[in-house]
């Protein structure tokens, strides 16, 4: 089947490729947990049950991350289904002027040329912009997903996290802005020389 | 969207290609030569050979990870003009003086000026909270303190390249008593001037920024912490993604038997390869309040609690461009001068891309003079 969508392509994607029955397991996920989620946090399982939500949430978003992924080489796709009829007008552009190409290389820069054209007007396309957000976007997810994930093992067994250190950052950045406004302050009022580093 | 062809169209191309077996023997014989060829210049090419941003310098102050140098004069007049360069922060600064004979740097010491450069360095997860305040009322406004105690004068000239001509606007909106001038080059001034007026392959940037929320940019911030160097590059891939396979195959392959342009090429690479990241708070104003809300021509950027009113903008500006610019189109950048409370305000247009600008043969027979003279005209110098 040529490809002639990106659309074509993704409900290709979101129809047929199995969804590991998300619904179902979500159910199931809940039913249990109400059940039997504050028994298990009694037995000390709380660290446990909540990375196993994490790993799930992961799979979920690794799942959305292929789908958007095939949805943006849709979008590539159609480009590359649109070059031809370009490189033909090119080449025959080329013919209305009395000009010839009679080098390999010289027909493969058209080639290129008129696939870079379809690629960019595929790509700037709303469906384009749209494909390549729902990526960035889904991949961030999936990002913070696995951040998360880690982050839960990490304080499991008493370990310093990003977020333990970003806070450590904020903390110094605020200080150092405080320093540099003082530093400024007191430079105004001409009653210190400052603390820079002159080399 | 694919539409058919017709027969007479397919014919009228087929008239063009006449490619011969002898043809393709000539260039089948080619290739391996210019490939033996440049194995050997690529293993050969000493690392001064390959060195960039060579023109020397002196460090004359620093603060975390940034560092301010003075370039050494190379001709006895001294001009009595400071120039203090900007450049981006999604880039090293070595841009502006990638090659020794095509050195923006040089040419400006060789007129005369007197040159200082803010190396904005390597961030890393430390400057995971520094924002666009931090860089131009912070380490911006003591570089400029400092050189003006250095150089025993009460203004200096500002140049700002790129991201850094937005700081650097930013910082003559905020402290316009410090700038004797302000020059910017390919810098993003109105990010939404590319919206109504689509180019093929143009503000790619603008358009993905505009198609992600503001709450996907915290996303991303916080779940990557800065913006990666690597990130940063990838994006700028991906805004021409066939012509990047081509420059690493098609076209490297004609260059290959020229020592000179292959020795051009791997400067270019060596400058690639060596992308900061940004530091996540800058990344997250710099997307969302500009790319997204267009902030800074509307006078609605808030920095440190200050507004930037490029009212403000009281001294004289020069705005280059690049006639060719893909990454900051020239709708982007031109025809803000009456935005600013300035009344000398020019543009100057160069031939060329984005980075072509700073390296391209034709860009800097118009670059360099069309700055200095400029330079010189306000700041008393003769021509």
């Amino acid at each position: 089947m040529l490809i002639t969508s990106a659309d074509r392509v993704l409900q290709f994607a979101e129809g047929y490729l199995p969804k590991f029955g998300r619904t179902e397991a979500n159910s199931l996920q809940t039913g249990i947990d109400r059940v039997f989620g504050a028994f298990a946090d009694a037995l000390g399982l709380t660290a446990t049950r909540a990375m196993f939500d994490n790993l799930r949430a992961l799979a979920e978003a690794e799942f959305e991350q292929q789908l958007a992924l095939a949805g943006y080489l849709g979008v590539a796709g159609s480009a590359v289904g649109d070059a031809p009829r370009l490189a033909v007008a090119r080449l025959g552009e080329v013919s209305k002027k009395g000009e010839t190409i009679d080098s390999p290389l010289a027909l493969a820069r058209i080639w290129t040329s008129a696939l870079g054209q379809a690629m960019h007007s595929a790509m700037q396309s709303d469906g384009g912009v749209a494909a390549t957000a729902r990526l960035a976007r889904v991949t961030t997810q999936r990002q913070l997903r696995l951040a998360n994930l880690v982050a839960l093992a990490a304080d499991s067994v008493g370990l310093t996290t990003r977020r333990d250190l970003d806070e450590a950052y904020r903390e110094i950045q605020l200080l150092k802005r405080e320093m540099r406004s003082l530093r400024k302050q007191a430079a105004a009022n001409g009653s210190a020389t400052g603390t820079r580093e002159q080399a | 969207m694919t539409t058919s062809v017709s027969l007479s169209e397919i014919n009228r191309a087929m008239a063009a290609i006449r490619i011969t077996p002898e043809s393709v023997i000539r260039e089948a014989n080619d290739v391996p030569r210019k490939i033996w060829h440049g194995i050997s210049a690529l293993a050969n090419f000493s690392e001064e050979e390959l060195a960039i941003a060579t023109t020397p310098k002196q460090e004359i102050y620093r603060d975390d990870m940034i560092r301010l140098y003075r370039y050494l004069p190379t001709v006895e007049h001294d001009l009595g003009i400071p120039v203090l360069i900007v450049y981006a922060l999604v880039g090293r600064y070595q841009m502006i003086d990638l090659e020794q004979d095509r050195s923006f740097v040089r040419k400006l010491l060789d007129a005369g000026l007197t040159v200082y450069m803010v190396d904005w360095g390597l961030p890393t997860r430390a400057q995971r909270w520094t924002n666009i305040d931090d860089y131009v009322s912070g380490y911006l406004d003591d570089c400029v303190d400092v050189i003006r105690e250095h150089e025993g004068v009460d203004t200096i000239n500002l140049l700002g390249i790129c991201q850094g001509g937005v700081f650097s606007t930013c910082y003559a909106a905020l402290f316009p008593d410090k700038l004797r001038t302000l020059t910017l080059a390919i810098t993003p001034l109105d990010f939404h001037g590319d919206a109504g007026c689509p180019q093929p392959g143009t503000a790619y940037m603008n358009l993905w920024a505009r198609g992600l929320t503001g709450e996907d940019i915290d996303r991303y911030i916080d779940a990557h912490g800065n913006v990666a160097g690597d990130s940063v590059g990838l994006s700028f891939l991906m805004m021409d993604p066939v012509a990047n396979v081509g420059k690493y195959t098609v076209d490297l392959l004609s260059i290959l038997d020229d020592d000179r342009k292959l020795l051009n090429f791997l400067h270019m690479e060596r400058w690639l390869a060596d992308r900061p990241s940004t530091p996540g708070e800058v990344a997250r104003q710099w997307v969302k309040d500009l790319y997204q809300d267009n902030k800074l021509v509307k006078n609605e950027l808030v920095l440190g609690g200050r507004t930037v009113d490029l009212r403000n903008i009281t001294m004289p500006v020069l705005n280059v461009y690049a006639e060719g610019d893909v990454v900051v189109p020239n709708s982007t950048t031109r025809g803000v001068g009456p935005r600013l409370g300035t009344s000398d305000y020019t543009e100057l247009g160069v031939p060329g891309g984005h980075i072509g600008t700073f390296v391209g043969g034709k860009a800097q027979r118009v670059l360099g003079p069309g700055i200095i003279d400029w330079l010189k005209a306000r700041n008393g110098a003769q021509q």
